[in-house]
C-alpha cells in the first residue's frame, strides 16, 4: 500500500516536470551574449587627428519551446571611453540591426532599433568614466524553429565632426 | 549594309556602357576619401602656411600678437586673424564643417572664453600634462597601424618630423584639449560642491542620465559665458564678417 502511494507520487513529480518541458520550455532559458570594441579614427579641422574604442554589448535570452526557438529580453549597450571635454564630440550610435543566423549565416529572423526602448532590462555596472551613446532593452522575439543558430549584432556609429570616423560594427554571440 | 550598321550600333552601346561604367567607378573611387587622404590634405595646407601654424600657437601660449593682427580681444586675450585664417583655411581645404568666417569667428570666441575661465580658475595646463596628453597619443600612434598611416601621411605632406608634429601642430591640438577638459571638470566639481548637480558614482545606473546633466550644466555656463561677452573689433578687421552670434554655440 505505501509502495503504492510513492509510486503515484514519483508519477505525479515526473508528469509535472513533463509538463513543464511540454509546455513551459523556457524555464531551462539561458542568456546569450556578445561584446567587443571596435577602433574609429577620424580627422577633424579643429581637433586633428583622434580615434575612439566603440564598445558593444548584446545580451538576449534564448530558449525553445514547441518547436521553435526564441530570444528575447534583449539588452543592448553602446558606450566609449573619453578623456575628452564635450567639446571634442564623442558622436552617436544606434542598433543597425540584431539578427538570428542559421549555420549558413542567413539571417532568419530581424530586430530593428525601432523594437527597442531607452534603459535595460537586466542590471549593469554603468562605469562612471564612459560615455554611454545607447542603453536600450526590448522584448520582442528573434524566432525560427528548433535549430542552431547565433544572434548577429550590428552597431552604426556616426561621428560627424570627424572625417573617417563613421562605421558599422558586427559582433556574434555563440551557437545557441 | 544593315548587318554592318547593327555591328556599329553593338561596337558603339559597348563602347557608351564602358565609358559609362568607367567613369562611374573614377567618380566613386574619386569620391572615397580614406582619414590618410584628409590628413595628407591638411598637411599639405600647413606646409603651405608654416606662419599661420606657429603664431595659433603663439596665441595659445598668450605671447605677444601684433596689433594690426588682432580682430578683437575676449576677455584679456586676443583672437588673431592668423588664428582664423589657420583654422579656416583647414575646414577650407578638406571640406570638413562650416568654413564661414563668421562659424570660425564664434568657435574661436567660445574657445577663448573657456581660455578666461581657466585662467580665471588657474587651470590652465602645466607643460607636465600636456606632455601626458601627448604621450596618450604617441602609444595609440605605436599601437594602431591606422593612427600611424593616419598621422605620417600629415608629416610626409607638411615636411615635419615626427617629433615636430607632435611639438607643434599637435601641441596645438593638446594644450586646447586638455584646457578645456580642466575647465569642464572643474566646472561640474563646482556645481556638485554647490549642490546643483549629482556626481557620478561607480555602479550608478542613472550615470548616464547625470552624465547629461553636467554636459548641459557646462553648456549653459558657455552660454552665459557668450551672453555676457562684448567685442569691439578692430577697424581694419571691420569689412570681414565677424558677428558674435549668440544664438547657439558653435563649439
Amino acid at each position: 500500500m505505501k509502495k503504492n502511494k510513492s509510486i503515484k507520487y514519483l508519477f505525479i513529480v515526473v508528469l509535472t516536470l513533463m509538463l513543464n518541458f511540454v509546455l513551459a520550455g523556457n524555464v531551462f532559458a539561458t542568456d546569450v551574449f556578445t561584446t567587443g570594441y571596435t577602433y574609429h579614427q577620424g580627422w577633424s579641422p579643429n581637433w586633428g587627428y583622434k580615434a575612439y574604442n566603440v564598445n558593444t554589448y548584446y545580451t538576449g535570452n534564448q530558449y525553445e519551446q514547441s518547436g521553435y526557438q526564441y530570444v528575447d529580453g534583449h539588452d543592448y549597450l553602446v558606450w566609449i571611453s573619453s578623456s575628452y571635454s564635450p567639446e571634442i564630440s564623442r558622436g552617436a550610435a544606434q542598433l543597425g540591426s540584431l539578427q538570428m543566423l542559421n549555420t549558413s549565416d542567413s539571417a532568419v529572423s530581424t530586430l530593428y532599433q525601432s523594437s527597442f526602448s531607452p534603459g535595460s532590462y537586466r542590471s549593469f555596472y554603468l562605469d562612471p568614466n564612459a560615455t554611454y551613446l545607447v542603453i536600450a532593452h526590448s522584448y520582442s522575439w528573434l524566432t525560427s524553429y528548433s535549430g542552431t543558430y547565433r544572434a548577429k549584432v550590428n552597431t552604426i556609429y556616426v561621428n560627424c565632426d570627424f572625417t573617417g570616423m563613421d562605421g558599422t560594427d558586427s559582433y556574434y554571440t555563440p551557437y545557441f | 549594309m544593315r548587318k554592318k550598321l547593327l555591328v556599329a550600333g553593338v561596337i558603339t552601346g559597348l563602347c557608351f556602357v564602358t565609358f559609362i561604367t568607367s567613369s562611374y567607378q573614377y567618380s566613386y573611387a574619386d569620391q572615397k576619401k580614406y582619414v590618410e587622404d584628409y590628413t595628407k590634405i591638411a598637411g599639405n595646407y600647413v606646409k603651405n602656411n608654416p606662419e599661420l601654424l606657429s603664431k595659433s600657437i603663439g596665441a595659445i601660449e598668450n605671447k605677444a600678437i601684433n596689433n594690426d593682427d588682432v580682430v578683437t580681444n575676449v576677455g584679456s586675450l586676443p583672437i588673431s586673424i592668423s588664428e582664423i585664417k589657420f583654422r579656416q583655411g583647414l575646414r577650407q581645404v578638406t571640406g570638413i564643417g562650416d568654413s564661414s568666417t563668421k562659424s570660425i569667428f564664434n568657435t574661436l570666441v567660445e574657445e577663448k572664453l573657456i581660455f578666461n575661465y581657466a585662467i580665471k580658475n588657474n587651470l590652465l595646463p602645466t607643460q607636465n600634462e600636456i606632455n601626458n596628453f601627448i604621450e596618450l597619443e604617441k602609444s595609440v600612434y605605436s599601437k594602431e597601424e591606422k593612427a600611424k598611416k593616419a598621422i605620417d601621411a600629415f608629416c610626409l605632406a607638411s615636411g615635419m618630423s615626427l617629433d615636430d608634429y607632435w611639438n607643434s601642430y599637435e601641441y596645438y591640438n593638446a594644450f586646447r584639449a586638455v584646457t578645456f577638459k580642466k575647465a569642464y571638470d572643474n566646472a561640474i566639481e563646482v556645481g556638485i560642491k554647490k549642490g546643483e548637480l549629482k556626481s557620478l558614482e561607480n555602479g550608478n545606473p542613472k550615470n548616464p542620465e547625470i552624465s547629461k546633466e553636467h554636459e548641459n550644466y557646462w553648456m549653459n555656463i558657455k552660454k552665459d559665458m557668450k551672453n555676457k561677452t562684448s567685442l569691439t573689433i578692430n577697424k581694419q578687421h571691420l569689412n570681414n564678417d565677424f558677428t558674435l552670434d549668440n544664438s547657439k554655440l558653435y563649439l
